[in-house]
């Protein structure tokens, strides 16, 4: 049985992602975890081709944690076609980030991110970032997806 | 000749009456036949006299005849260049018919009337009044000549000679040679007058009806032939004018050839006009037209009647040309050019071969930037893309190093001794250096893409700003901040905080041994120069001799564990100086404090880009 995902990770550097792992574990707000670790991937996984065409019974995401620098296809692409698509526009994309270039976070918001996050050096504020993301993207914010059908089904 | 013949016959007639009275019977007997015969005779004379009379009106037709016929034929035939050599021949045949004495040719040139021509009978010398004609000039109205050209109407004068309101220059001379009479006609061309003909004589003589008809002919001819000479001088001139043009000229047709070819068209060409005339200026000089060829030519020509354009011609020694060529359609000027072209070229080939090297010249130099900017857009490409790479890449291990080395100090609390919390600590606490190490050098290479954003800053308060925003650092200590008069200036307001900040930061930190701490920020106006902006400690300061490695990126004077701080806080200020055109010097003494001075603009205004130069009085305040 597929669950559907609350948070899609969407991260090459496996230190990070063990980090990401580390630091949500430790929210209050309970939450499922999906990581894909390139752009392809992501890809694929949202718009279920490939080894994620099971997927198709399943609502996407919650909301995409995005990393901007990424293998095969870049951030910026994955969340270009994803704001271009009808089905997953909606799903809130949050980008989460090294960089602090101006350019980067104009263009992020001019293809429709719905946030922008520099990732924290330090640990303890990375744990904080990622219990305030999963309080405001999963417990304060309405579900994107709320009544809507799986992608499949419609 | 004249009246001889008849007195003689007069007087025998009156002989003959005294005589029938006083003769014999046989004589009275004679007398009807007598007076038969002398009716006879009478009637003889009779018919002598109107015979002689008629001879002499006949005579005098002739002479009319012929000085018209004279004067008609010799304008005719002579070339109007010779004019002054026929007029005295036709002055002499006018004077002839009429019974002058004399008679002057003049003709206006311009404002004056100049006698070109004079003619005087043997018999009755004036050469004093020849003279004088000659080297005189008269404007209209003056002297009796140019009183014929104002009136434009024949003029006549008698006995004119000491007549009150007659006193013209030449009167006296008249006077001298003994004229009485004068006669003076203009020579019209339309109605404007080209001249006047003169006459004098020593009798009171008025030209009658048909002396003046003759007159009017004779002068209106002359006047077509002043005029004619008028025409063909001024179109000899022209030539000549198209001869001492610099532009080689030809006009041609097609058919036809070449029926004109001046000066500059032989030494531009090398063929002398008689080689040229009669070929097509096409075969002579292996004409090579523009794109499009000669039919593109002909229609430009054909349609607006002028073609401007460069063509190739070929000289007859064989050399290439290249001339801006200028063609033009006319017709008929010229009988001989009826529908012909007027080509005139010019010679650019020396021009032409300047300008194709400086533009080949041009076109390298242009390759040559762009190359370089391709280059210089690559590097800058590849620059940003470095940065981008170190923010990225090297932020990411960091990430890990401190990341992990939390989690590890977490889940081992307890089982951790303390030395192992304390390595921990190490090892994330220069995680974090060095990411604020990368963030400063990106800082930093982000200063020199970022355009200037130029409005006046009031420095003053910019600096209370960012002292109050050093707070934190100053914590727990008293520093005293004295901002003296300082002039706004014109410089990027956010630059200017960011370089404020950092100079002010650096003295809050370097005034850690003191207390108080004091910083001030001053400015130094002087006329002629620009403001010199300073901040000044009364901190730990530095020594000198390592000046010149202040501004240096991670160049730092201080050991680390006394003073945090990556070394590029000064760089950067110096980069924030230096894109406003300024510069930027420090003074120091060890334990004596530091003073850092700027200016906004004037780079290499009365100072050397380096250290040295700095202002007198500055100097002066500085050093303790």
């Amino acid at each position: 049985m597929i669950e559907r995902a609350d948070i899609l990770l969407v991260e090459d550097n496996p230190a990070d992602i063990e980090l990401a792992r580390h630091a949500f574990s430790r929210c209050r707000v309970a939450c499922r975890f999906d990581v894909v670790k390139d752009g392809e991937e992501a890809l694929d996984f949202l718009f279920c081709r490939g080894v994620y065409t099971k997927r198709a019974r399943v609502e996407p995401p919650r909301c995409v944690l995005l990393d901007l620098k990424l293998p095969k296809v870049d951030g910026l692409e994955v969340l270009r076609q994803l704001k271009e698509a009808p089905l997953l526009r909606r799903v809130p994309v949050i980008v989460l980030s090294s960089s602090s270039q101006a350019s980067d976070i104009a263009r992020s918001y001019d293809l429709g991110a719905n946030s922008y996050l520099v990732k924290p050096l330090e640990f303890g504020e990375f744990t904080q970032l990622a219990s305030d993301i999963s309080r405001y993207w999963l417990e304060l914010n309405q579900d994107a997806q709320q009544g809507m059908l799986s992608p499949s089904v419609a | 000749m004249r009246g001889t013949g008849a007195d003689y016959l007069w007087g025998s007639g009156l002989g003959l009456t005294a005589m029938v009275g006083a003769l014999p019977w046989w004589g009275q007997l004679l007398v009807p036949l007598a007076c038969g015969g002398a009716w006879i005779a009478l009637r003889a004379w009779r018919w002598h006299v109107v015979r002689s009379r008629r001879v002499r009106i006949l005579a005098r037709e002739r002479m009319y005849r012929e000085a018209f016929e004279f004067s008609a034929l010799a304008m005719a035939e002579e070339n109007p260049q010779n004019l002054a050599g026929i007029a005295p021949r036709l002055l002499q045949a006018l004077c002839g018919v009429a019974g002058w004495e004399g008679g002057a040719f003049w003709e206006v040139y311009g404002e004056r009337l100049i006698c070109v021509a004079w003619w005087q009978s043997p018999s009755c010398p004036s050469d004093a009044l020849e003279a004088f004609s000659r080297t005189h000039q008269f404007t209209k109205g003056e002297d009796f000549a140019g009183r014929v050209w104002e009136l434009n109407a024949p003029l006549w004068l008698s006995e004119f000679v000491g007549a009150e309101g007659w006193k013209f220059p030449r009167a006296a001379a008249f006077a001298e040679a003994g004229m009485r009479s004068a006669y003076g006609f203009p020579m019209r061309s339309g109605n404007r007058v080209v001249g006047v003909l003169e006459f004098f004589g020593k009798a009171l003589r008025l030209p009658d009806a048909p002396m003046e008809a003759l007159f009017w002919a004779t002068s209106r001819q002359v006047a077509q032939l002043i005029e004619r000479r008028r025409v063909e001088t001024q179109m000899r001139c022209q030539a000549e004018l198209l001869d001492l043009s610099f532009a080689a000229i030809m006009v041609w047709q097609d058919p036809g050839g070449i029926s004109y070819w001046n000066r500059a068209a032989e030494k531009l060409y090398g063929y002398p006009r008689e080689e040229a005339l009669g070929h097509s200026p096409e075969d002579l000089l292996a004409t090579r037209y523009p794109e499009g060829g000669r039919e593109a030519v002909q229609a430009v020509l054909g349609k607006s009647g002028v073609w401007e354009g460069l063509l190739e011609h070929r000289t007859k020694s064989g050399m290439l040309l290249t001339v801006e060529s200028r063609m033009v359609f006319f017709r008929g000027a010229l009988e001989t050019a009826i529908g012909a072209v007027m080509e005139s070229n010019l010679d650019v080939t020396e021009q032409r071969r300047a300008q194709a090297e400086v533009l080949a010249l041009n076109l390298a130099l242009e390759q040559r930037v762009a190359e370089r900017t391709a280059e210089l857009e690559a590097a800058n490409r590849e620059l940003e893309s470095f940065s981008y790479s170190v923010s990225h890449d090297l932020r990411a291990p960091l990430r890990a190093i401190t990341g992990f080395a939390s989690i590890l100090e977490e889940e081992t609390k307890g089982r951790l001794g303390p030395e192992g919390v304390r390595l921990l600590g190490v090892i994330i606490q220069n995680a974090h250096r060095m990411g604020q190490l990368v963030n400063d050098l990106l800082d930093f290479a982000r200063l020199s893409r970022q355009p200037l954003d130029r409005r006046s800053v009031d420095m003053a308060h910019l600096a209370r700003e960012c002292f109050e925003e050093l707070a934190p650092e100053r914590a727990g200590r008293r520093v005293d901040l004295i901002v003296g008069a300082l002039p706004a200036c014109i410089a990027d307001a956010s630059l200017m905080r960011q370089a404020l900040l950092n100079l002010l930061s650096n003295a809050v930190k370097f005034t850690r041994v003191r207390d108080p701490g004091r910083v001030e920020v001053g400015a130094t106006v002087q006329q002629g120069c620009p403001v010199v902006y300073w901040v000044k400690d009364n901190g730990m300061g530095f020594d000198p001799k390592y000046a010149d490695k202040l501004f240096g990126v991670f160049q730092r004077l201080h050991p680390g564990d006394d003073y945090e701080g990556t070394g590029v806080g000064l760089a950067i200020v110096e980069r924030i100086i230096h894109r406003h055109g300024g510069r930027i010097w420090g003074e120091g003494v060890v334990d004596s404090g530091a003073t850092f001075f700027f200016t906004l603009e004037g780079n290499g205004h009365g100072h050397g880009r380096g250290g040295d130069g700095q202002p007198g009085p500055l100097n002066e305040g500085v050093r303790p």
